[in-house]
């Protein structure tokens, strides 16, 4: 309960501030809405004054006009003779009484008729033209008035036509004031003749005097005698006021309401409302009321005026309600706010308070923690920088306070050397690396620093610390490992000592005791286990296991060399033999024996050593195999330094037919065949002596005086002083191939010659018969008849056709010896191909057949053999035009991939059969046979594809049969790769120029800087650039970058140039760059990596 | 013409040699034949033909031991024009000087167009249009060394040269004399004759005597080679020593 007391005194306090904000707003408001009113009301009064004396001022003003158009009406009766009927009528339309003055009934005439007049004016008026007219109401009175004219005279008004108004006394009174006063006089309230019964309204009329001309008016009594009668209007009062106010009483919702009594308000003087009675407006409370008096020429109006309604909910006083609304609205907004506020910092304080709570209880138990623990636990930030350490880091640091840590930079404090002592560079550090990277790190094969100077080995652990999703720092925690590492140091020491020892006995030793001539016991010593795998206890407990583990083969071999001890010979010779150990494995012991006499010279003992020697026997065996093998394959010598034979193989004797004793001792010129010049040996000797291996054919001669051919490979091998000691050379009989070889080119030769004699014979003959038919056809043209020119003609093409045979078998044999020579050189093959084409087309005579060319644009320059490609095109495109008898031959040259040009030459003709396809090629092959009737040798396409294939190029046929052939070759194109090399200095330039011009696949360009590298980029369009680093304006690092990342240029190898560090080299890498090369520049690894890279 | 050339024919065929005979009378020369060498020898001492148009193979005494006897030093004592069966004329070239040859079977209007020529070279008159209009386009190119060759065919391309290439004399020889360019530049060592010899035998033949020739060294060494008297007597036109591959180009397009 109090807690709730102190909680809600609490809250008070807290909340104070609203309270009052709340208090103060809702005064504010009541008295603004107070005053809002007062002033409302004010205003409203003011208004209300207003409005009923503009209503006062109308209608005052109205009467004053009736009374002058009525004084007009009379000053028509004093200015005329006689008034007319006629008179009236203009008179009143020139008015327009009803337009000016809405709600007059009309202005009339009304004539003052003295009893003795009145037959004689009823007889008037009669002969006007109205027969009925009489004067009303009849009855017999002393004076009579009659209304003879009105206007308009029509509907109504008819009514009142010879009406005697005088006869009514409320008219009457004010005919007679009128009349006496000589000014304009109103009645009181009546009811108008003219009213027909339906809405009958209050009526009133205005009198003007009209007084007989010329008569005196100065006093009552003789204006009486001078009336003439009354210029009159009657007015209907509701249509009078409406006329008289018109918008004036359209403001209903001013809740005005007037009242027009004549003379004191009741309820018989009412002349007018302007509401009926029981409107529920006018009957609402009264809110303003004002009466005012209107004298008219001495009759009396009594207006009055009443504002009913006007409560507190209409419109004048929606600006207090607004200023009510507003300003409790504002009031709950401000207490709104600076409670949330309130609420908020309430909140936030609590949070704090509980967080504060809950800090510092972890924290002491982190504190706790961090001093009870054994590990050396400390923070750093992101430069390293200790935040924090417990006591078992100060401890271990050999530190006496934290603040000999807290701010220092712990790579330097603990970690700043290697074990041994060279300076460790914070870069290196694996904490530090890693927990920038946001890892943590574990090493157990560092050392940590002490502050007096010593330091220990340490296992350590770092974590980073994040901070909103940043590194901030990290916990670093580690442990002095100086014990562990001991232990596990000595462990693995002894544990490798006892391998040691394990593996390096090979060698046991017993004993046999002998008595009587019997041995009686034996004693191992226990290197035993190391050679045989069992322990000595185990050879004492089975007396027969010495010989158990003899392998069985070998048994008889041991008893023997037992049994010739005890035969007592001085000396026993070792003997090898093997043994099956404990795990099954066999090995070769060698036993060597030790007889021991005592001084009587009887056998008291004998020592037996064992030695393992598998070794040694493996290798053995190995050499063996080796060796053997050899001699099997090769011819085997050795020699000393000097050249004197020291051994050699039964296969040298063989071949050389000489025998081992004739050999060994001699010098190896003994086989000399005085075949190979001088010097050949002298560079023999000088690579052997040198202790260089020397390989090389031989050609020696044998005993019997024959020539053999070795295949000599001589190593030479050193003594311990790494001198030449004695050569070693092993020879493969090649005789018969070097004889196949000599046979194979005689061959080829006596072909060739042969060809060329033949080629001789035939053509020597063709000469004389060629001739003959030259001289026929030339020197005697006039006597020739057409068959036989003819005639002459076919002797001639085929004279021609064999001179081709014989060049061509001529190319073929050539090509077969492999002399045809081809001349490279660059060449623009569309300039050879035109000349070829231009040729033809002047061949082509008498045949509807067109010869095309259709060239790529921008070949590249390829090396060829100008002549021998011409041949080849002359070739093909006479072969595809001789077959084609219509249509067309196209030559095609295209050139897509930029390695390979090809070459098409397409024609209509015949086509090829599927069949003849791969005979195309060879030689003297012509499809179609005899029945072609085409003169060919069949060599050219055999001749033509040598040439391409020489070329580097292969060529093929596609053919449809019928439809024609497309005869294809391709050649390579040379490939010049594009290199821009980027350096500021010029003579680096030049150097790098040279080096790769010497390679003849390179074109080098040279740029100064990174602007111009990019300009000469655009221009040159590199394959590769060797880019220095350090250039001026824009650097190398960011021309590669540049390059690198542009999916356009990416493609273009990149080698970087530079004398790098490690961080140049690592920026290298990753702005991608393809290669680094170091400066200053070695020209072969320049050209190698180049070379790589394209 | 107010002495009719005469021309000695030595060939063993008989049917070509009455064939030439024949033709070479209605072009109006003086024909003596002879079966072979031993008979143009024996002819020879009563005899001095303007010409010999000689065979190589033939019974007694052949072509080229002919020509051996006929010779005076290097040069032989009348102007020779040799018409061959030979497959081969390599060896031929290299060790003889003639002023013309030509492979059988062969055409005879070109043969009387030959020989027509060389008497009238020899006569001092200029041969016929052997140089075609049109300026110095055509080059050959006898280079051994395939780098060079290839560099300053390249630089010669590129100046709009179409070039050829030989890379022995020999071979030189034979195409320049097939296929006449106008240019010739010839590397002064070639595997088989020197550069100088080469074009002193072109310079000799008739057919490819307007010719001009360019001899051209690319080593110090090979440039004390060449004598000025070497230059002058093989008739060189122009000397140039190569350093990089626009040289001979240059050289070329200052005399153009």
């Amino acid at each position: 309960m109090r807690e709730f007391l102190m909680n809600f005194e609490n809250r008070l306090r807290r909340w104070w501030l609203a309270v009052i904000v709340v208090v103060l707003g809702l005064i504010l408001t009541a008295m603004a809405a107070v005053f809002m009113k007062i002033s409302v009301e004010k205003v409203a009064q003011g208004d209300f004054t207003a409005h009923c004396n503009e209503i006062y001022q109308a209608i005052s003003n109205r009467l004053d006009d009736h009374a002058r158009i009525l004084l007009s009406g009379v000053a028509l009766f004093n200015s005329s003779d006689a008034v007319t009927r006629e008179k009236w009528r203009v008179f009143n339309r020139i008015q327009q009484v009803d337009k000016q003055l809405p709600g007059i009934q009309g202005i009339g005439f009304s004539l003052l008729i003295p009893r003795a007049e009145l037959a004689g004016h009823i007889q008037t008026i009669r002969s006007e033209g109205f027969p009925d007219y009489k004067v009303k109401p009849e009855g017999d009175r002393d004076v009579y008035s009659s209304i003879i004219y009105l206007e308009p005279f029509k509907d109504r008004n008819l009514r009142a036509f010879g009406y005697d108004m005088f006869s009514e006394p409320v008219r009457r009174a004010a005919m007679e004031r009128a009349r006496d006063t000589d000014a304009a006089a109103l009645s009181g309230k009546v009811v108008l003749v003219q009213e027909t019964g339906k809405e009958v309204q209050a009526g009133t009329l205005m009198y003007v005097p009209v007084y007989c001309k010329g008569m005196p008016t100065e006093s009552i009594a003789q204006r009486r005698a001078a009336l003439y009668g009354w210029v009159y209007s009657p007015y209907r009062m509701n249509d009078l006021m409406r006329g008289m106010l018109g918008s004036l009483l359209q403001k209903k919702e001013q809740h005005l309401f007037l009242r027009v009594y004549d003379g004191e308000p009741s309820t018989a003087s009412l002349l007018f409302e302007d509401r009926p009675a029981n409107d529920p407006l006018a009957r609402a409370s009264v809110r303003f009321s004002k009466q005012s008096v209107i004298d008219f020429n001495g009759h009396r109006w009594t207006l009055s005026f009443t504002q009913t309604g006007g409560g507190m909910i209409t419109r004048e006083y929606m600006d207090v309600w607004l200023t009510l609304a507003g300003g409790l609205l504002i009031t709950f907004l401000l207490f709104a706010l600076i409670a949330a506020l309130l609420n908020t910092r309430a909140r936030a304080l609590e949070m704090a308070q509980e967080l504060t709570a809950t800090l510092r209880a972890s924290k002491e138990d982190l504190t706790l923690i961090l001093a009870s623990v054994g590990e050396a636990i400390y923070g750093i930030d992101l430069d390293g920088r200790c935040t924090f350490c417990n006591p078992a880091c100060l401890g271990m640091l050999k530190y006496k306070d934290t603040k000999e840590l807290i701010g220092k930079n712990m790579h330097w404090q603990c970690h700043h050397s290697h074990a041994d002592g060279t300076p460790f560079a914070v870069e290196q550090c694996r904490i530090f690396k890693a927990f920038q990277l946001g890892q943590g790190t574990h090493v157990d094969d560092e050392v940590l620093w002490r502050s007096d100077g010593s330091s220990f080995p340490a296992e350590y652990w770092s974590f980073p610390q994040w901070q909103n999703g940043k590194v901030v720092g990290a916990v670093v925690t580690f442990v002095d490992i100086t014990e562990r590492k001991k232990v596990a140091k000595a462990l693995s020491e002894s544990k490798e000592r006892f391998r040691q020892i394990a593996s390096a006995i090979t060698d046991y030793i017993y004993t046999v005791y002998i008595e009587n001539g019997q041995p009686v016991r034996t004693k191992y010593n226990s290197a035993c286990l190391a050679v045989t795998g069992y322990t000595t206890e185990e050879y004492l407990l089975d007396p027969m296991l010495w010989i158990k583990v003899v392998l069985e083969e070998d048994r008889p071999l041991v008893t023997r060399q037992i049994a010739e001890i005890f035969t007592g010979a001085k000396m026993v010779a070792p003997i090898e033999h093997r043994i099956i150990r404990k795990d099954g494995r066999i090995c070769w012991v060698q036993n060597t024996i030790v007889l021991h006499y005592d001084s009587q010279g009887a056998l008291v003992s004998y020592d037996g050593l064992i030695s393992d020697i598998t070794a040694r026997r493996a290798a053995e065996k190995v050499l063996e195999d080796q060796k053997k093998a050899l001699d099997e394959h090769a011819i085997v010598s050795r020699s000393d330094i000097s050249g004197h034979i020291t051994y050699v193989n039964d296969r040298f004797c063989q071949i050389s037919k000489y025998s081992r004793e004739e050999l060994i001792g001699q010098d190896h010129r003994m086989v000399n065949s005085a075949y190979h010049p001088k010097n050949f040996f002298t560079t023999m000797w000088r690579t052997i002596s040198d202790g260089k291996v020397w390989q090389g054919n031989v050609r020696n001669k044998a005993k019997d005086g024959s020539f053999y051919w070795i295949q000599a490979t001589i190593v030479p091998f050193m003594d311990e002083y790494g001198k030449v000691k004695e050569y070693i050379s092993a020879q493969t009989d090649i005789t018969r191939n070097i004889e196949n070889e000599e046979r194979l080119e005689q061959a080829m030769q006596a072909r060739s010659n042969f060809v060329s004699t033949v080629s001789h014979e035939l053509r020597t003959p063709l000469a004389s018969i060629k001739s003959s038919v030259d001289i026929l056809s030339t020197e005697s043209p006039g006597k020739l008849t057409g068959d036989q020119k003819t005639f002459l003609g076919r002797v001639k093409s085929n004279i021609d056709r064999l001179a081709r045979l014989i060049n061509d078998v001529l190319d073929i044999s050539k090509l077969e010896a492999g002399k045809m020579t081809i001349n490279m050189l660059p060449h623009r093959v569309e300039e050879i191909v035109r000349e070829v084409v231009e040729m033809h087309r002047t061949v082509i005579r008498g045949k509807p057949v067109t010869l095309e060319m259709k060239l790529d644009n921008n070949l590249p320059i390829i090396n060829c053999d100008k002549d021998r490609l011409t041949q080849v095109f002359n070739n093909l495109i006479g072969n595809s035009l001789k077959f084609t008898q219509a249509g067309s031959v196209t030559v095609l040259v295209s050139c897509e991939d930029s390695k390979t040009m090809t070459f098409v030459i397409r024609d209509t003709g015949p086509g090829i059969r599927p069949e003849d396809l791969p005979k195309l090629f060879q030689k003297f092959q012509q499809v179609g046979g005899v029945s072609q009737q085409i003169s060919g040798t069949g060599l050219g396409l055999a001749i033509s594809k040598e040439i391409i294939e020489l070329h580097g190029g292969c060529i093929w046929v596609e053919s449809e049969f019928g439809r024609g052939s497309s005869f294809m070759f391709t050649l390579p194109v040379k490939q010049h790769h594009r290199i821009l090399v980027v350096d500021d200095d010029a003579g680096t330039r030049q150097v790098l120029k040279a080096a790769l011009e010497s390679v003849d696949l390179y074109k080098v360009e040279l740029a100064e800087d990174g602007f111009a590298a990019g300009q000469k980029y655009l221009e040159f369009a590199p394959h590769l650039i060797i880019l220095d680093i350090g250039l001026p304006k824009l650097s190398g690092l960011e021309v590669c970058a540049r390059l690198k990342g542009d999916p356009k240029t990416r493609q273009t190898k990149i080698m970087m140039f530079s004398s790098f560090t490690d961080e140049t080299r690592k920026k290298s890498w990753d702005a991608g760059a393809d290669e680094v090369l170091n400066k200053p520049v070695d020209a072969e690894e320049l050209l190698s990596k180049v070379k790589s890279l394209l | 013409m107010d002495k009719r050339a005469k021309i000695m024919i030595v060939d063993d065929e008989n049917d070509l040699r009455e064939n030439l005979k024949y033709v070479f009378r209605t072009k109006d020369y003086e024909v003596e034949l002879a079966a072979d060498g031993v008979a143009a020898l024996k002819k020879l001492e009563t005899y001095t033909p303007d010409l010999i148009v000689l065979d190589l193979n033939m019974p007694n005494m052949g072509g080229i031991e002919f020509y051996q006897k006929i010779c005076e030093g290097q040069v032989p004592k009348y102007p020779v024009f040799v018409l061959t069966a030979r497959a081969n004329m390599e060896q031929f070239f290299r060790d003889f000087n003639v002023d013309g040859f030509m492979s059988k079977p062969f055409e005879i209007p070109d043969l009387i167009r030959e020989v027509g020529h060389i008497l009238d070279h020899n006569a001092g008159i200029a041969p016929g249009a052997v140089l075609q209009d049109g300026g110095d386009k055509k080059v050959f190119l006898v280079e051994s060394d395939s780098d060079i060759a290839g560099k300053v065919g390249a630089a010669f391309l590129n100046r709009g040269f179409t070039v050829n290439l030989a890379r022995t004399g020999t071979e030189a020889i034979e195409r320049i004399s097939r296929n006449v360019p106008d240019i010739a530049c010839v590397r002064m060592t070639l595997p088989d004759i020197s550069g100088d010899l080469v074009i002193s035998k072109l310079k000799r033949m008739a057919k490819t005597s307007r010719v001009r020739y360019i001899l051209f060294v690319s080593s110090m060494g090979e440039r004390e080679i060449v004598t000025d008297t070497i230059q002058h007597k093989c008739g060189v036109d122009q000397f140039v020593i190569v350093s990089s591959e626009d040289d001979l180009v240059d050289a070329v397009e200052v005399r153009r």
